[in-house]
């Protein structure tokens, strides 16, 4: 696996700290770039075919299904990650309907979120080579 | 012979009538001596009676005179009479009219009587009824304090979801420095200052949670109602926080226009957060369709008042609601959406704080303003 770059968007500045560090350390080596709005990662995407978008649902002015649903029309391939509350199942169900690679709990459990992001990445770069091969 | 007869006779009788004469003449000088005597006397009467009729003339002018003054005496006398007379008259008229009043009054005594009787048993009614009034008093200030502690819960409930949000947030970010800290030790990565820099930062969310924890035990609190110093402003910006999070995800902005000093009021902070927090979800509510998301708070002071204003750029309130809004289980949001309870708790509880609550007339185009006036405390 190359080194994959990923973007994380969410408001909240202090887990735009946390997550990163966190991956960097189970993944090595790993590019990340961070947003605390759903405006500023569009132009981001539009400038970066990420291997991953993590993104969080609540957040204000453009939320994280309607994020989605701009990369779906930009990267169709790119997968997102949501995040949503504990027990937002509705938003869960909202995100997988959306067409989301998976949804995340807050307080996020490390493990399953890195066996997610790991096979979102692994699905991105094959989708890719698989571009490339055609 | 008879001639010398003759001559004696006559000698005889001359003699005769000499001693006659004689004796007649003696006679006659007592009888004038005594006569003399008796004019003498008659005289001195005379002049005695002449002296007294003097006297008498004298005494008659004193009498005349004094019959003068005793007429005087006696027209002052009369007209005394008389003035005694008419005011006899008039005593006689006022002791009737008096005797009238009395009369009267003896009624009005006994009637007074009556009612004195009837009013100890009004009186011993009313010392019941004051007696039940107070219980149902005690009753309904138990009551309220129920229900305010009610609607403080269904408040809590309304903010939970915002609250859990903002509650995760320091949760997950807790559990992501703890695991990077883990992290760093299982993969022998790690350095002391990385280490402690990451529990650093998760002693930082832990206080960010346990503040949230804090405020929302304390206002949830059934604590009993106690008044204290408040400080307004202090209480405007808690109570802001409180619903700051779920205002930031409904993109909606709050602008703060507080006065430079600190005005104070007598009351229950808790009551008063309960008070905004009513009002601030009331135009969180009206701007979920509206295209400009806006809440100004503004706060001064004006003649011993502290003057709130709480305006949002929704709808405003139609037209013949204004005075409704503060109806208990009054409410314009679809069924199960609202107690109808939040807007007249806020009623009473600005009430008991001697303040006014009013919502101002909604221009058109313009959204809602409620006015909240409370006393400052006295200094």
């Amino acid at each position: 696996m190359s080194e994959p770059h990923i973007l994380i968007v969410d408001d909240d500045t202090v887990l735009l700290q946390a997550l990163p560090a966190f991956l960097r350390l189970r993944m090595g080596t790993v590019k990340i770039d961070t947003c605390d709005s759903a405006l500023e990662a569009l132009s981001q995407i539009a400038a970066w075919d990420y291997d991953a978008i993590i993104s969080d649902i609540k957040m204000p002015g453009m939320d994280g299904l309607s994020l989605m649903a701009e990369v779906r029309l930009l990267r169709p391939n790119t997968p997102t990650l949501l995040i949503t509350g504990h027990g937002e199942h509705d938003l869960a169900v909202r995100a997988l309907q959306g067409g989301a690679y998976a949804f995340i709990q807050k307080p996020i459990d490390r493990d399953s979120f890195m066996v997610s992001l790991i096979g979102a990445i692994q699905k991105r770069q094959l989708s890719r080579d698989t571009e490339r091969g055609s | 012979m008879e001639v010398a007869n003759t001559s004696d006779f006559v000698q005889t009788q001359q003699n005769n009538l000499e001693a006659l004469a004689s004796e007649t003449q003696s006679t006659l000088h007592e009888r004038v001596r005594v006569l003399e005597e008796r004019v003498r006397k008659a005289e001195e009467r005379r002049r005695a009676l002449i002296h007294i009729m003097g006297d008498l003339n004298e005494l008659n002018k004193r009498l005349a005179e004094q019959r003068k003054a005793m007429i005087h005496i006696l027209g002052d006398y009369e007209k005394d009479r008389r003035r005694m007379a008419a005011q006899t008259e008039r005593l006689d008229n006022s002791r009737r009219a008096l005797l009238h009043i009395l009369q009267d009054s003896h009624q009005s005594n006994l009637r007074l009587e009556k009612t004195r009787k009837a009013m100890i048993h009004i009186m011993d009614d009313l010392h019941k009824t004051t007696e039940e009034i107070k219980q149902r008093e005690k009753q309904l200030t138990e009551k309220q304090e129920q229900l305010v502690q009610a609607a403080k819960l269904a408040t809590l409930g309304e903010l939970t979801t915002g609250v859990a949000h903002e509650l995760n947030n320091p949760l997950n970010n807790i559990g992501l420095f703890l695991g990077n800290a883990i992290d760093r030790i299982d993969l022998g990565v790690w350095e002391k200052n990385q280490i402690v820099e990451e529990l650093h930062h998760a002693m930082q969310q832990v206080g960010k949670a346990t503040e949230i924890i804090s405020h929302l035990r304390t206002f949830g609190r059934a604590a009993p109602v106690s008044r204290e110093l408040v400080p307004i402003k202090m209480v405007i910006v808690r109570s802001i926080s409180l619903i700051q999070e779920q205002l930031r995800l409904r993109q909606i902005r709050t602008e703060l226009d507080l006065c430079s000093e600190n005005p104070m009021v007598i009351g229950n902070s808790i009551q008063l957060e309960q008070v905004f927090l009513n009002v601030l979800t009331s135009a969180r509510d009206a701007l979920a369709n509206a295209t400009r998301k806006l809440i100004q708070v503004r706060c001064h002071v004006e003649q011993g008042k502290v003057k709130l204003a709480f305006c949002d750029t929704g709808p405003g309130i139609a037209e013949g609601l204004e005075q409704r809004i503060f109806d208990p289980f009054f409410t314009t949001k679809e069924v199960g959406a609202g107690t109808g309870l939040g807007l007249s708790i806020t009623y009473g509880i600005i009430k008991e704080h001697q303040g006014t609550i009013s919502v101002e007339k909604s221009r058109p185009g313009e959204g809602a303003i409620f006015l909240i006036e409370l006393p400052l405390a006295s200094p």
